[in-house]
């Protein structure tokens, strides 16, 4: 069995002109694993999502997929690889095509890379409706005739149809309810437990993360500021603004919140230094004008934060 | 501000040229001869050559051209073959009778247009609301010719309201003028306002859907100025782009409605030259269409930049 | 579920000076005329908000929540047929046509948008938009009321307040732009607020900023507060009421503590086991099974009983909305306390 991470991307960066939307991120994620990209406004995670799948072709980096640097790939190779990876969208509504039938939505990914016969495809239509637990009549009808819950259904079976190792979902649940979240979140789970897949999870809510994800990336103005196992990022946070965003969650009551004054600053104009200095209750001197590196703090988790530095000094 | 405005100007300049050039030379390279025109069936071949070379016709066409571009910047148009006076003495006596044509239709239209498309809105589905969409389709399908005759027929030659034909200037006294003016300008604006009702009308029930509506009433405003200042001033935009298709239609359609009533202006001059071969006149009348058309556009834009903010920051 | 301090806990052991009821809703019900009759969207809503308290109308879409609060307000829909009583500061308003209900909002009763940047104008400044407001509801003058607008959204901690008058609403944050809907909510001094989602689409931290803010608001203006959301949590946080409605209908009611932590009704229950919570180590959520019953298609008795593991034939008939333990639910096998 391989044991190389099935991602891995190192210094990965994407600026859209003046906006440096993506900057100098690296993660790995192992085989079966699911990695999360946590972050609020303006952090780069949906960027991020797109980089890794090179839907967005990068400024600087590399994309280690499978093994292969996807950045070098040849428009045809790249196609090819596009079996291996699927993506799960936000919109429940906008990401089917209104005017394909849920059969075409199902058999068009492989019709695409050529994977059985029609039969064959059929079939595997069939197969992925009933794992998402749809009935089999839904395959001759249309989104519109479903909810929203049943749509990310369809769009996860579809996302499964090339049987890909690794799946990028992007706020897959943000626009479901909470009943029908907890519903497709637990889908999830129960195919990627079946299927192995490797999954890349993004989302700004911290609950949802916390369920799905066995490692988790914080990432503010676009670059990643803390790192590790999910117990850690939760229960252990290191940097000031991966625990201020757990004490903003609702749920923590009291005189455990802390509040995070001022805005998230533009991407235009990033800070100097480190980018959280402007609203970092714990700001000095030298996070204006050094930027941090990141730092191992032990059992696999990583902040770039100086005040990390007195602590380990100290 | 300025910047977006210093744009605008930049493009009018195409806007003018364009045509021009395309009229010159649509013009020039046509059959038919100006001077064999003037001199009448009887004229000797010697006679026309002769005509040709005093009036400069027998040099290669782009020569005629740049003589004609110097004679732009110089404000000398040249004089009218037919008639033998300085272009830019003749075309001021029937371009105001046109514009004061097009303005007072547009008016027409727009006070119409607006108020029928603004009562359409309000109640929808209404009978009210049926009988204007139905007016507002027959108004459409309206040859503007057919509907002038009409009207002659109804109010002058049958009711007596108004002259049949002709033209009184506003020096006469603004009754006289009118009198004249007013049926005219209702035949050439009435397929117009149909247009502009019917923009009105669907451009209104979108932005009455729209959230900042709702939050004009819950705080309390009255209805009118819920309408008449924060929908009005997003519904008026496309409206506005109408109005501004229409003046340009109107500009160049007014020939048949100038013709029907007898009324001096620049497209009947405009059709008798262009019989004649009488190319400066034809030029310098369609030099002024295209320069009134792009001056009435510019004032559309500021009148954009003026409503909507965000455009000037483009 | 994490336990946290109840904020009011003072409240039940000390009396309390009566706090005047300021929003009384009783039956409420709500249905929309269309080709084929009468369309039930809300059925017997009651509930009343005291000065000062923020009491939460929670539920999933298509509950009837925020139709509830455009009834109130008096901008539901046109062919909208509204049954029951609402009482406003004493006075029963539900008689008023909508149209003079809808002239009390901006002085009497203030309501928060969800979406910001949508629910501000666009090209009118944001100088304009308050200014036409205080100078409609309290008779200011123009100087008057652009002092008064500096003066709101400073004290909703928008910085150089004087620009911001003269600027537009695509040139603020999302936090900024929600601040300025809050500043303009309570600009008339309006005794109740509507807050409909208010934070649903900020960012975390922005959130809790604002949430933060209408706190302070309520504390220091003494305000009524119906919040709607979606959010359980958020409601245990801010709310010192809940309201919990399923498909047009109250289903239970009661201190937010004890909605929110124990409640009684399997909806509500069913609503809090769905949510991943911060430190249980499960590794599966408990949905609630099937959908949402549309519109229209409600079923006859409990509404809830379809995907209710507890229903039985009883629940064909409609409960009535009683006292059981801690709150009032709308069932007939709700939960005991310790389940």
């Amino acid at each position: 069995m391989n044991t190389d991470p099935v991602l891995s991307v190192a210094g990965l960066s994407k600026s859209f002109r003046a906006v440096k939307a993506v900057r100098d991120v690296s993660f790995s994620i192992p085989r079966g694993k699911t990695f999360g990209l946590v972050g609020e406004s303006g952090s780069g995670k949906s960027t991020t999502a797109r980089l890794v799948l090179r839907l967005v072709e990068p400024t600087a980096g590399t994309i280690s997929f499978r093994g292969r640097d996807l950045a070098g790939l040849s428009s045809r190779d790249l196609r090819a690889e596009r079996r291996h990876m699927q993506m799960i969208f936000q919109d429940p509504f906008g990401s089917l095509n209104p005017r394909m039938s849920v059969r075409d939505t199902l058999v068009e990914p492989q019709l695409v890379h050529g994977i059985g016969t029609p039969a064959e495809q059929l079939k595997t239509a069939e197969r992925l409706l009933a794992e998402v637990s749809l009935p089999r009549t839904a395959l001759d009808r249309y989104p519109h005739e479903f909810s929203g819950g049943q749509r990310q259904r369809i769009a996860i079976a579809r996302a499964l149809a090339t049987n890909p190792e690794m799946i990028v979902a992007d706020e897959p649940v943000s626009a479901l309810d909470v009943s029908v979240q907890a519903q497709v979140l637990n889908l999830m789970r129960d195919l990627q437990d079946r299927h192995g897949t490797t999954m890349l999870f993004i989302s700004h809510d911290l609950r949802v993360v916390q369920f799905m994800c066995d490692e988790i990336g914080v990432m503010y103005l676009g670059e990643i500021i803390e790192q590790g196992p999910r117990d850690r990022i939760y229960g252990a946070p290191a940097h000031p603004y991966t625990q201020a965003l757990l004490a903003s969650a609702p749920g923590k009551a009291g005189s455990q919140r802390a509040r995070l004054k001022g805005e998230i600053p533009s991407a235009h104009a990033v800070p100097s230094g480190c980018a959280f200095r402007t609203r970092c209750p714990h700001a000095f001197e030298r996070c204006t004008t050094e930027k941090p590196a990141m730092r191992d703090i032990g059992a696999g988790q990583k902040a770039a934060c100086h005040l990390l530095d007195t602590a380990v000094a100290a | 501000m300025l910047r977006y405005l210093g744009k605008r100007f930049l493009l009018i300049l195409p806007t003018i040229f364009v045509p021009l050039i395309l009229v010159f030379l649509l013009l020039r390279l046509s059959p038919g001869d100006p001077a064999g025109m003037m001199l009448g069936d009887q004229a000797t071949a010697e006679q026309i050559a002769a005509l040709r070379t005093q009036l400069g016709l027998d040099q290669p066409i782009w020569v005629q051209f740049l003589l004609w571009l110097k004679g732009i910047v110089t404000l000398d148009l040249g004089n009218s073959i037919f008639f033998r006076e300085p272009v830019m003495q003749i075309i001021p006596r029937y371009a105001g009778v046109t514009i004061l044509l097009t303005v007072v239709a547009l008016a027409l239209a727009v006070l119409i247009g607006v108020s029928m498309g603004l009562l359409s809105a309000m109640n929808r589905n209404k009978p009210i609301d049926r009988g204007v969409v139905t007016t507002a389709v027959l108004g459409i399908s309206l040859p503007e010719f057919w509907f002038a005759l009409l009207l002659i027929f109804l109010f002058a030659v049958t009711l007596r309201w108004f002259p049949v034909a002709g033209y009184n200037p506003p020096s006469a006294g603004l009754i006289a003028f009118g009198a004249t003016i007013f049926l005219p300008a209702l035949a050439l604006g009435v397929r117009q306002s149909a247009l502009m009702t019917r923009m009105m009308r669907s451009s209104m029930l979108d932005v009455l859907n729209e959230p900042y509506i709702t939050t004009a009433r819950a705080q309390g405003l009255p209805e009118s100025t819920v309408i008449g200042r924060y929908a009005m001033r997003i519904a008026a935009m496309p409206v506005i782009t109408v109005a501004g298709l229409s003046a340009g239609y109107m500009l160049g359609g007014a020939v048949t409605i100038e013709i029907i009533f007898a009324l001096p202006g620049l497209g009947r001059m405009l059709v008798e030259a262009v019989g004649r071969r009488d190319y400066p006149l034809v030029e310098g009348g369609v030099l002024t269409i295209s320069l009134v058309l792009a001056v009435l556009n510019l004032a559309i834009d500021l009148v954009y930049a003026i409503l909507d903010p965000r455009i000037r920051y483009q | 579920m994490t336990a946290h301090v109840a904020p009011l806990a003072v409240d039940l052991v000390s009396p309390q000076p009566e706090r005047r009821t300021v929003l009384a809703v009783e039956n409420l019900g709500l249905s929309l005329r269309n080709a084929d009759g009468l369309l039930p969207i809300v059925t017997d809503v009651s509930f009343s908000i005291r000065e000062g308290e923020a009491v939460a109308l929670v539920g999933e879409s298509g509950c009837g929540k925020s139709i509830t609060a455009s009834a109130i307000m008096g901008i539901a829909p046109d062919n909208a047929v509204i049954t029951g009583t609402i009482t406003l500061n004493g006075k029963v308003i539900s008689g008023l046509s909508p149209r003079d209900r809808r002239r009390l909002c901006g002085r009497h009763m203030g309501f928060i948008f969800q979406e910001p940047m949508t629910a501000l104008h666009p090209t009118l400044s944001i100088g304009r938009q308050m200014t036409d407001t205080l100078k409609h509801n309290l008779g200011l003058s123009q100087a008057e009321a652009t002092n008064r607008a500096a003066e709101l959204l400073d004290r909703v901690g928008i910085p150089r307040a004087r620009d911001i008058l003269k600027g537009y609403v695509h040139e603020l944050s999302g936090g900024m732009r929600q601040r300025v809907m809050i500043a303009l909510a309570i600009s008339c001094g309006p005794s109740l607020i509507i807050a409909d989602e208010p934070t649903t689409a900020l960012d975390v931290t922005i959130q809790a900023q604002v949430l933060d803010l209408l706190d302070d608001m309520r504390r220091e203006l003494n305000l009524a507060m119906l919040f709607i959301t979606h959010d359980l949590e958020v409601v245990g946080d801010f709310c010192e009421r809940a309201v919990v409605m399923y498909a047009g209908d109250v289903v239970e009611r009661g201190l937010s503590d004890d909605v929110v932590r124990a409640p009684a009704h399997p909806y509500a229950r069913g609503l809090i086991d769905a949510v991943p919570a911060h430190d249980d180590g499960r590794t599966r959520l408990t949905p609630i099974l099937g959908t949402v019953p549309p519109v229209g298609q409600w079923p006859e008795g409990c509404r809830f009983a379809p995907r209710c593991a507890r229903a039985d034939a009883q629940c064909q008939t409609r409960p009535a909305l009683e006292q059981h333990g801690r709150t009032d639910v709308r069932c007939w096998h709700p939960l005991e306390e310790n389940a």
